[in-house]
Parts: C-alpha cells; sequence; structure tokens
C-alpha cells in the first residue's frame, strides 16, 4: 500500500517537473518592472508638467505655446519637446496627407450612412448628431459591458448596423473612426474618470506601461519617461512624452502611407522592440488606450494629424 | 520491498533530473528565425506569453582567453539586427548614435577588465538591477563570440 | 485619381511660400502585393509643372523613390497678390492631375 503511494508521488513529482518546462509553472513567474513614476489620474495632461516625463508641457500646451517655441521645429535635440503637436490640426498650413485621408473618411462614411442611417445612431448610441462625442472616448459600455474605444465602437456598429466586417486595424475601421473623432476635432478629452469600470482599467493600463517583455527587457516606461530614454537620441530619433500622445490618432503614418490607430501603434512598436504585438482590439492593449487616453484629458482631440 | 521503494525514487530523481536538463537544454536553444518574439514575455493577459518568467540578472563569467575581433564587434555594434549599441551610446565611427548611454568612444582607456566589460555586455542588471539596457547575453541577442568581439571593439576603442 | 490635390501660396514680402499636397499612389513598381504575391506595376507621377501666371517656374521629373501622397514645397520670386499658381501633373500611365490658387 505504502509503496504504491510512494512511487505515485514520484510519478507526480516527475510529471509536474516535465510540465514546468524550464519555465516557473505554478508559482508566480519572475517578471521585472520599471520603476514605477507616480502619476494623478486627475491631472489629465497637467500630469505632462512633470520632470519625469521631460516636463515639456509648457512647449506645447496651448497655440500660444507652439507659436512661441516653433523655433524648435527642425532642429532634433529640440523638436521633441514640442511633442509634435506642430503636425497637427492645420497648424502646419493644412497641407499633411492627414487631410486628404480625411477627405476619404467623409465619402466612406455618408456612403455607409446614406445607405443604412441606423449606423451613425448606433455611432453616437441613439444620437444622430456625433459632434463631440468622441471626445469622451474610451468609455464603458453598460449594454455590452465593456470598455469600447473609437476603433471597437466602429467595428460594433458596421456589424450590427451594416452587417459589415470593419475590424479593428482595417483600413474602413481606420478612415470611419478617423472621420468620427474629427467631429471632436478642438473638444477637450474627457474620459470618465469617475466609471469604475475606467479606473480599473486604468491600473491595468498603467501596470502594462511599467511591465518589462520581449527579447529586449523593454517596458513603455523604458522609453518613455525621462529616467529612461524621453528626450535622448535613440538611433536618430528622440522618444516624446507620453501626455497628450492619444490625442492625434489614428494618425496618418508618413512611412506607412495610411492611417494608422492607437493600437495598430501598440502592436508595431511592441514588435519594434521584439516584443509580441496583440492584435488591435486586445482587451490588454484597450487597458492600455484607456491608461494612455486618461493622460490626454483635457487636451482637445487633435485629429487629422500626420506623423 | 525497501529496496524496490529506493530504486523507484532514485528513478524518479533521474527522471527528474533529466527532465530539467532537457529543460535548461530548450531554453539555451534559443528563438526560431522570424520569430513573433512569443517565446518572451509579453503584454497579454490571456496568451502563454503572458505567463513567461522575465530570465533573471546573471553575472556571466568570461570563460578562456577574450579572442574576440574588434572589426566585427564594431560592426556588431552598428547594426541594427545585432547589438545595436549605437542605439544609445555614442561608439567610435557611429552614425546617428544614440544618447542614453555612457560615451563609450575611449572605452578602451578605462582600463576595465575583458572579464568586467563582457559580465556587463551579457547582463547589464548584474551591476544595475533598474538599467534600461537590454541583456545581450541572457536573452540571446548576441552569441557568446558576438559578445567577445564586442568587448574587443570596446576594448580597442581609445 | 479624381482626388483633389491642395495648392496654398502665401506671400511674405517679395517671396512666394507655395506648398503642393498631391493624392497619388506612387507605386514603385517593386513591391509586392501581401495577398497574391504578385508584384503591384510601377504607377507613379513622372512630370509635375508649377506655373505662375500660365508660365511655368518650376519643372520636375519624378522617379519612384517619391513618397506616397507627396508633398512639394518651394519658394518663387516675382508674384503678387491676384496672381494665379497653376499645379499640373502627369504619371507613367497617362494619369494627369491639377490645381490652382490665386494668391490673396
Amino acid at each position: 500500500m505504502a509503496e504504491k503511494h510512494f512511487s505515485l508521488s514520484a510519478l507526480a513529482l516527475v510529471a509536474l517537473v516535465v510540465t514546468a518546462n524550464g519555465q516557473a509553472a505554478d508559482a508566480e513567474a519572475y517578471r521585472e518592472f520599471y520603476p514605477h513614476v507616480a502619476i494623478d489620474p486627475a491631472r489629465g495632461v497637467a500630469g505632462g508638467a512633470d520632470a519625469e516625463f521631460g516636463a515639456t508641457l509648457q512647449y506645447w500646451q496651448d497655440e500660444q505655446a507652439l507659436e512661441q517655441n516653433k523655433g524648435f521645429i527642425g532642429q532634433v535635440d529640440q523638436e521633441w519637446k514640442l511633442n509634435w503637436k506642430f503636425m497637427d490640426l492645420d497648424r502646419s498650413d493644412d497641407m499633411h496627407p492627414g487631410y486628404l485621408a480625411l477627405e476619404k473618411a467623409e465619402k466612406l462614411f455618408k456612403f455607409w450612412v446614406k445607405r443604412e442611417p441606423e449606423f451613425r445612431a448606433c455611432l453616437g448610441e441613439g444620437k444622430t448628431d456625433l459632434t463631440g462625442l468622441a471626445a469622451g472616448y474610451p468609455k464603458y459600455d453598460p449594454k455590452l459591458k465593456k470598455i469600447m474605444t473609437v476603433e471597437s465602437r466602429v467595428e460594433h456598429c458596421a456589424q450590427t448596423a451594416l452587417w459589415e466586417n470593419f475590424r479593428q486595424g482595417t483600413p474602413e475601421n481606420n478612415l470611419i473612426s478617423l472621420y468620427f473623432k474629427s467631429l471632436s476635432a478642438t473638444a477637450p478629452i474627457k474620459v470618465d474618470t469617475n466609471s469604475p469600470e475606467i479606473m480599473a482599467s486604468y491600473k491595468r493600463g498603467e501596470k502594462l506601461f511599467y511591465t518589462k517583455v520581449g527579447q529586449y527587457n523593454f517596458s513603455c516606461a523604458s522609453c518613455h519617461t525621462s529616467s529612461g530614454l524621453l528626450g535622448q537620441r535613440f538611433r536618430g530619433q528622440v522618444p516624446t512624452s507620453p501626455f497628450a500622445d492619444a490625442a492625434h490618432f489614428p494618425t496618418y503614418r508618413m512611412n506607412l502611407g495610411d492611417i494608422e490607430s492607437l493600437q495598430q501603434r501598440f502592436m508595431r512598436c511592441n514588435l519594434q522592440a521584439r516584443t509580441k504585438g496583440l492584435p488591435p482590439g486586445n482587451p490588454d492593449y484597450t487597458d492600455l488606450e484607456v491608461f494612455y487616453t486618461v493622460l490626454s484629458n483635457g487636451y482637445p482631440v487633435s485629429v487629422p494629424s500626420a506623423r | 520491498m525497501k529496496s524496490i521503494f529506493e530504486k523507484g525514487r532514485a528513478v524518479a530523481l533521474l527522471l527528474a533530473a533529466a527532465a530539467l536538463a532537457g529543460c535548461a537544454g530548450q531554453q539555451a536553444a534559443g528563438p526560431a528565425k522570424a520569430s513573433d518574439f512569443s517565446e518572451w514575455p509579453c503584454l497579454s493577459s490571456s496568451l502563454p506569453c503572458g505567463k513567461l518568467a522575465t530570465r533573471k540578472p546573471v553575472q556571466q563569467a568570461l570563460a578562456g582567453p577574450l579572442n574576440g575581433d574588434p572589426a566585427r564587434g564594431k560592426a556588431l555594434a552598428n547594426e541594427r539586427s545585432k547589438g545595436n549599441c549605437v542605439a544609445c551610446h555614442l561608439l567610435q565611427g557611429a552614425e546617428q548614435p544614440g544618447s542614453k548611454g555612457p560615451d563609450l568612444r575611449s572605452y578602451g582607456s578605462w582600463a576595465r577588465s575583458d572579464a568586467e566589460t563582457y559580465a556587463l555586455v551579457y547582463d547589464m542588471r548584474s551591476r544595475n538591477p533598474d538599467t534600461v539596457m537590454p541583456p545581450a547575453g541572457t536573452n540571446q541577442i548576441l552569441t557568446d563570440q558576438e559578445l567577445r568581439d564586442v568587448v574587443a571593439f570596446l576594448q580597442s576603442s581609445k | 485619381m479624381a482626388e483633389p490635390m491642395k495648392v496654398r501660396a502665401k506671400l511674405a514680402g517679395d517671396v512666394l511660400d507655395v506648398k503642393i499636397l498631391i493624392s497619388h499612389t506612387m507605386e514603385t513598381g517593386q513591391r509586392k502585393d501581401a495577398k497574391s504575391g504578385q508584384v503591384v506595376p510601377a504607377h507613379f507621377i513622372q512630370n509635375v509643372t508649377v506655373d505662375l501666371n500660365g508660365k511655368t517656374a518650376v519643372a520636375a521629373q519624378w522617379g519612384a523613390a517619391i513618397s506616397k501622397d507627396p508633398f512639394l514645397g518651394l519658394k518663387l520670386k516675382g508674384a503678387k497678390a491676384g496672381d494665379t499658381v497653376t499645379v499640373n501633373w502627369e504619371d507613367n500611365k497617362g494619369g494627369k492631375g491639377s490645381g490652382a490658387t490665386t494668391i490673396t
């Protein structure tokens, strides 16, 4: 009796070791985190004034600041302080391809709304005037019981109202999201920090921001905090502050020749940092997007834009 | 009866050791070509890569003489798919170097041993646990010989 | 290629700052289509002219190296308010486009 019992435990031990497969299995896996910098979500974009994030807010916080500091444009070691805001809206004289994309987007949107007016009402959650609505995203939808981004709202409404598959990351989704957001251009971003679901997502996203991942063992914070690479030259580029960054997405990317959503950008950045890229719409990216957009609270929606 | 017990336990221990050795061997194999990096920890809370452990910091000793080629090391330091050291460091002959890491253009005159230099390039976390510098050795960004070449390049930078 | 071109011309002293944004795919002829694996045929602008009051001020010959949705910025002298800046382009497939603006 005792014999059998013992050899069974021996087998169990072997089985346990075999399934461990060289990684920390049942125990909490060893992970590294970038030193945490305290961010107060209530401050929104004003948190960008802190030294830990480049303290660049003073250079780009409004039109006056951008005008005063436009001499930075064209100088590699100074330009980053403007957080690229001079490329948004019509500050660069209405001449970037983001505007061409917007014209295309407007045509596409009007085509589908003419086909099915319910599409517009779905995007507006009942409202037919979509002006200013995108500034409140991401937001928690109590009917769908999930956090919706502009892109996921477009995907949802395309499915339910149009029976079309405009999945997140596709050109159709990006264009309609671009148009929807453009109807909120210059409106201050207002993610609801009083919503418990949003704040739970914010905290998860914040943790992800500091989690070291990939073959390079980088976290988002490794490049986007001042103790990391923010403001430093990084192979010819200069990483910038995460504050107010969500405001200009979806953006026209020069190197792609196309519109890119924020979560597509997360995916590409992860890949560039030798980390697995998750598909746009992934809940972890949504948590990151919530965190990221709260860091833009108070800053005007700056679409169309180009980068 | 007792001897069967002991035999059984010995076999179990041997099997366990073999499994562990096999697993360690797997870890040393390194990522496949054109990897999607799912063998490294990722940001997902649902995919397997979200549960993977980060490789712990390693204080790696230098085995034997350095035998590194400084010319190859310079190429590796500049190559984006290899060491990419120039992304953060000023190095001799670098174009568009980074500004985060210390200026290494005169590293060779700092009188640091090959062993110390090798250990830091292998895994800078052995000195600074919070470093931003990727662990080129521990995370198999560079092979042992490539690391030696980079050390040789640094030591020749005067 | 019915999509519009954007032309802006701003006078600052006696220098005219012209900015042109053209919507064009600018295919190099080197790219392979991700789905079919076939090479996407070259389709790019070959000639661009910028005229001031009907007289060509700048003529450019472009190649496949110019990127998608190209932006062209240039400065001209000798322009005054009321003058017209006209831009014309022609691509390797015989496609054409044009735009114009009047200087305020």
